[in-house]
C-alpha cells in the first residue's frame, strides 16, 4: 500500500508540474511573431547588405558581387566546412545570401566588412563577416573559418523568392 | 521584573525562545582567537539584508516589461527621492556580496573549515555561491540594457549548446525563439521570490548546520577537548556578547568602503556597471566588447579559454566549454572528500597545500583580469594554463595531502 | 616585450576613444551652476535640433541649474504646450527620422572623455557626404555642426589636425565651451550626481564615528 500511495502521490506531483513547466513554453503571441517576412531585392546593389528582421533575430541579406562569388572557392581551403550547401552563395539564388545574423558561438551579431583588405584580424581578407565578441570569422557565403571560436557555420533561415520578392521564413 | 520571566516563562513553555537564543547567541561557543578572515560571514548577513531591503524598494518602482524596464530604471535614478542611492545600494551591494563570498570561501579553503565534520557547512555554502551567481545573472538583465541583453543571451545560449535538448532547453527558458520581454519577466519572478527564498532557506541550514559542529579557527584547533566546570571550552567565549560586538567595528569599516563606492565611484570604473548598459537593449545590434561583471570573470575565462572540442565524442568545444565552466563550480562541492589531511589548517600543512593554495589563487586572479579583456592568442593561451592551475590544487589534493609531511597541531590555541 | 603588450595592451575593441589610440583627457564636473548653464546654451544652439534629452525634466533643470521661470518658459521652452514638467525634447519625435541619438545618458555609454575628445575632432573629408569625418568615430553621420565655433580643421600628413581657417571662437575659448558641454550633458545623464558627490562625505563621517563607537564598545568586551 505504502508503494501505491508513493506511485499515485509522484503522479500527482507530476500533473501539477505539466502545466507549471509548459507555461513556460513560448506563449501564442510569441509563436504569432515568427510569421514571414518580405523584401524587395531589387533595390539592393551589388556588395550591399541589408538588414531585415525575422523572430526578432537580424537576417543578412548580401546581394554578392560577381568578385565575391569567384573568389569563394579559393577560401575552401580556410573554411572549415567548404561545401557550399544548396549553391554557390548557400541559397537557391545565385546572387542573394541571406544568413542569419547570429553568430553560431555565443549569439553576438557578426559585423560586414567586405572589402578585400588586410584586417586586425586577418592579413588576408577575402571579405566576410567578423564577431566583434569572441573573433569568430566567417566568409561571404557565412562559411565558418577554422580555429576560430564558432563551431558552425552561420545557419541560413527558411527563405524562397517570389520574382524580386525574398519571403523569409517560409522555405 | 517578576511579570516579565513569567511572561517568558509562558512563551517558553509554548515556544522555546530562551533555550534557543541561549544555544545561538548567549551560550554558544566560538574559538576566542581567530582572525579577520573570520569576520566574512557576519558582513556576508549585512549585505544581504542590505541586498532584500534595497531589493524591495526597487521593486516598488521597476516594470519588468520590455517597452518599460529600461526607462523605469531611470525614472528610479531620477524622479523617486533616493531612488539613485537604492539602486547604487543594490548594484553596489551584489559587488561586495561576491567580495566578501570569494573571501569567506578563500578561508574555508585555507583553514580546512570543509574538514570533517563541517562537510554540511561548506556544502550549503557552495550551493548559496551556486544561487548567488544565479541571482547575480538574473538581476543582471532587469535594467535591460545593452549588456544586460547580450550578456544574457551569450549565457543563455550556453545551454542550447548542450547536445540534442539544447535548443528546446533555451527556447523554454526565454520563453520565445529570442531573449525577449517573456525572458524579462520570468527572470524578474526568479530574481525577487525565487532565488532569494532558496538563499535565506540555505543560509539558515548553513548557520544551524554550523552551530551543530562549532566554528572553526585559523589554527585547527579543536576547543570542546577542554571545558571549564560550566561546560564552556577553556578556548571559547559566548557568541554574544563577544563575537557580535567584535564584527560591529568590522561593520563599520565595510560600510565606510562601501559608502565611498556607493557615493563616489558607483559604477566601479566600469566593473560594476558597465557603460554599454546605459543604452537600452537592441537586439539588431552587439557592443564592440562584451564583457561580464567582474565577479564572472574568472569563470567567463574558463569559458572562453576552451577553444576545443573532442570531435570524435561529438563535443563541440562550445559545449565543452559549458562543461568545464560547469566543472569549475562543481568541485568546490567536492573539496571535503578530496583532502585527506590529517589537519585543518593551512598553518600545519606541508608545502604542497602551501603551493597549491598559492596557485589557485594566483589563477582566479588571473583569469579574472583576462576574464575582462577581449580574447587575443597570448591571452587564451594564459587563460588555458589558467584553467589548468585553477583545477589543479583541487585535482591532486587527494595525494599532496595524504602523503604530505604536516606539523604537530597543539592542544590549545 | 610583444608578450606583455598583448597581454596587458590595449586593442582597438577596448580602447576607451575607439580607432584613437589616445583620447583627449576631460574628467566632468557637476558643481559648477555657471559652466552648467553655459552647457545648456552650447546645447540649445548646437545641439537641439537634431537630438533630446528624453529622461531630463525641464522642472528639474530649472531647479538644478537655478534658472529663472521667465527664462526657462520663454526662452529656452518657447512653446506653449510643453509643460515645465516634461522631458527636454525640443519638440523633437521620440525617435529621431535621421537617427541622431538621444544624449541624455550619452557620456554613461561613452565616457567623458570620449564626447570631449568626439566634439574636438571632426575634420574635413570630401569623401564622406557630410563633409567632414572624426578621428575618434570614423564614418560618423553628424555633420560638423561646431564648425563656425572652432574653425575647420584639415588632417595632415602624420595625422595630425590642423585649424585651416578660424571660427568664432579662440581655441581655448572653443576648448572651454566644449567643457562646458560635456559637463552638462554629464549632469543631464545623471542629475542626482551633485547631491550624491556634495553628500557622500557626511555619510561617510558617520561611518568612521560609527567605528569608533563600535571599537570602543568591543574593546570593553575584549
Amino acid at each position: 500500500m505504502q508503494i501505491t500511495s508513493s506511485v499515485v502521490g509522484a503522479v500527482t506531483v507530476a500533473g501539477f508540474a505539466v502545466p507549471f513547466l509548459s507555461a513556460w513554453q513560448p506563449s501564442e503571441r510569441a509563436k504569432a511573431l515568427g510569421a514571414s517576412v518580405k523584401y524587395d531585392l531589387s533595390k539592393l546593389e551589388p556588395g550591399a547588405m541589408a538588414v531585415v528582421e525575422w523572430r526578432r533575430t537580424p537576417i543578412f541579406i548580401v546581394h554578392q558581387t560577381t568578385e565575391a562569388i569567384k573568389n569563394l572557392p579559393s577560401l575552401n581551403q580556410k573554411v572549415a566546412n567548404p561545401a557550399l550547401e544548396e549553391g554557390v552563395s548557400r541559397t537557391i539564388n545565385e546572387k542573394f545570401s541571406i544568413i542569419k545574423g547570429v553568430c553560431t558561438h555565443l549569439s553576438c551579431a557578426p559585423k560586414y566588412y567586405p572589402e578585400i583588405e588586410p584586417k586586425a584580424w586577418d592579413e588576408n581578407w577575402k571579405g566576410g563577416f567578423f564577431c566583434p565578441c569572441h573573433g569568430s570569422k566567417f566568409d561571404l557565403a557565412g562559411r565558418v573559418y577554422k580555429n576560430v571560436p564558432a563551431p558552425t557555420n552561420l545557419e541560413v533561415p527558411p527563405h524562397s523568392f517570389e520574382g524580386d520578392t525574398l519571403i523569409i521564413g517560409e522555405a | 521584573m517578576a511579570s516579565k520571566n513569567s511572561l517568558m516563562t509562558w512563551i517558553d513553555r509554548r515556544l522555546p525562545v530562551t533555550e534557543n537564543l541561549e544555544r545561538h547567541l548567549t551560550k554558544h561557543p566560538v574559538p576566542s582567537k581567530v582572525n579577520f578572515f573570520y569576520l566574512f560571514g557576519a558582513l556576508l548577513m549585512v549585505v544581504f539584508m542590505i541586498q532584500v531591503i534595497t531589493g524591495i524598494w526597487l521593486m516598488m518602482f521597476y516594470t519588468n516589461t520590455e517597452e518599460g524596464a529600461f526607462a523605469s530604471v531611470e525614472y528610479i535614478m531620477r524622479d523617486v527621492e533616493y531612488g539613485w542611492l537604492m539602486r547604487y545600494m543594490h548594484s553596489t551591494g551584489a559587488s561586495a556580496f561576491f567580495f566578501l563570498m570569494y573571501f569567506h570561501m578563500f578561508r574555508g579553503l585555507l583553514y580546512g573549515s570543509y574538514q570533517k565534520p563541517k562537510e554540511l557547512v561548506w556544502l550549503f555554502g557552495c550551493f548559496l555561491l551556486f544561487l548567488l551567481m544565479a541571482e547575480g545573472f538574473l538581476g543582471y538583465v532587469l535594467p535591460w540594457g545593452q549588456m544586460s541583453y547580450w550578456a544574457a543571451n551569450v549565457i543563455l545560449s550556453l545551454f542550447g549548446a548542450i547536445p540534442f535538448i539544447g535548443e528546446s532547453l533555451q527556447v523554454w527558458i526565454q520563453g520565445d525563439y529570442v531573449l525577449s520581454g517573456a525572458t524579462l519577466s520570468r527572470f524578474f519572478a526568479l530574481h525577487v521570490v525565487v532565488v532569494p527564498l532558496l538563499m535565506i532557506a540555505l543560509v539558515v541550514f548553513h548557520i544551524f548546520a554550523l552551530h551543530e559542529v562549532g566554528a572553526g579557527n585559523p589554527e585547527g584547533v579543536d576547543i570542546e577537548k577542554y571545558r571549564d566546570k560550566t561546560g564552556m571550552p577553556l578556548d571559547g567565549k559566548p557568541f554574544h556578547p563577544y563575537k557580535t560586538f567584535g564584527a560591529l567595528p568590522a561593520i563599520g569599516i565595510f560600510f565606510i568602503v562601501f559608502f565611498a563606492i556607493v557615493y563616489y565611484a558607483p559604477t566601479g570604473g566600469g566593473y560594476f556597471i558597465e557603460k554599454p548598459n546605459f543604452e537600452e537593449a537592441n537586439f539588431l545590434k552587439t557592443p564592440e566588447h562584451i564583457a561580464p561583471v567582474w565577479y564572472y570573470a574568472p569563470f567567463y575565462s574558463i569559458l572562453r579559454a576552451v577553444t576545443f572540442g573532442i570531435p570524435f565524442l561529438g563535443i563541440t568545444s562550445k559545449f565543452l566549454g559549458f562543461i568545464i565552466f560547469a566543472a569549475s563550480i562543481a568541485i568546490l562541492f567536492i573539496v571535503p572528500w578530496l583532502d585527506r589531511s590529517k589537519v585543518q589548517s593551512i598553518r600545519y600543512k606541508g608545502i604542497f597545500s602551501k603551493i597549491a593554495m598559492i596557485m589557485f589563487a594566483t589563477s582566479f586572479i588571473t583569469l579574472g583580469y583576462l576574464g575582462t579583456k577581449p580574447v587575443n592568442e597570448i591571452r587564451t593561451f594564459i587563460a588555458q594554463i589558467c584553467t589548468v592551475f585553477y583545477f589543479l590544487p583541487f585535482l591532486l589534493m587527494p595525494i599532496y595531502t595524504k602523503y604530505e609531511k604536516t606539523l604537530e597541531v597543539p592542544d590549545r590555541l | 616585450m610583444l608578450f606583455f603588450i598583448s597581454l596587458f595592451g590595449n586593442t582597438a575593441g577596448e580602447n576607451k576613444c575607439g580607432e584613437l589610440e589616445k583620447c583627449y583627457s576631460f574628467n566632468s564636473s557637476v558643481h559648477d551652476r555657471d559652466s552648467l548653464q553655459r552647457g545648456l546654451g552650447v546645447y540649445k544652439n548646437y545641439c537641439s535640433s537634431c537630438h533630446t534629452l528624453r529622461y531630463l525634466r525641464w522642472n528639474r533643470l530649472q531647479r538644478d541649474l537655478d534658472i529663472p521661470e521667465t527664462v526657462l518658459v520663454d526662452d529656452l521652452i518657447s512653446n506653449e504646450n510643453v509643460k515645465t514638467s516634461d522631458f527636454v525634447t525640443f519638440g523633437l519625435p521620440e525617435i529621431s527620422p535621421i537617427g541622431a541619438p538621444d544624449l541624455t545618458l550619452r557620456t554613461r555609454v561613452r565616457g567623458d572623455d570620449w564626447i570631449y575628445t568626439y566634439l574636438q575632432t571632426f575634420y574635413q573629408d570630401t569623401s564622406q557626404a557630410t563633409g567632414s569625418n572624426n578621428l575618434v568615430y570614423p564614418g560618423t553621420a553628424m555633420a560638423n555642426i561646431l564648425i563656425g565655433l572652432q574653425g575647420s580643421q584639415e588632417l595632415d600628413s602624420d595625422g595630425k589636425l590642423v585649424l585651416s581657417s578660424k571660427g568664432a571662437l579662440e581655441p581655448e575659448q572653443f576648448d572651454s565651451a566644449m567643457e562646458d558641454l560635456v559637463n552638462f550633458l554629464a549632469y543631464a545623464s545623471e542629475p542626482a550626481r551633485v547631491e550624491r558627490e556634495r553628500n557622500g562625505i557626511y555619510v561617510i563621517l558617520f561611518f568612521v564615528v560609527f567605528t569608533a563607537v563600535m571599537w570602543l564598545l568591543y574593546r570593553e568586551y575584549k
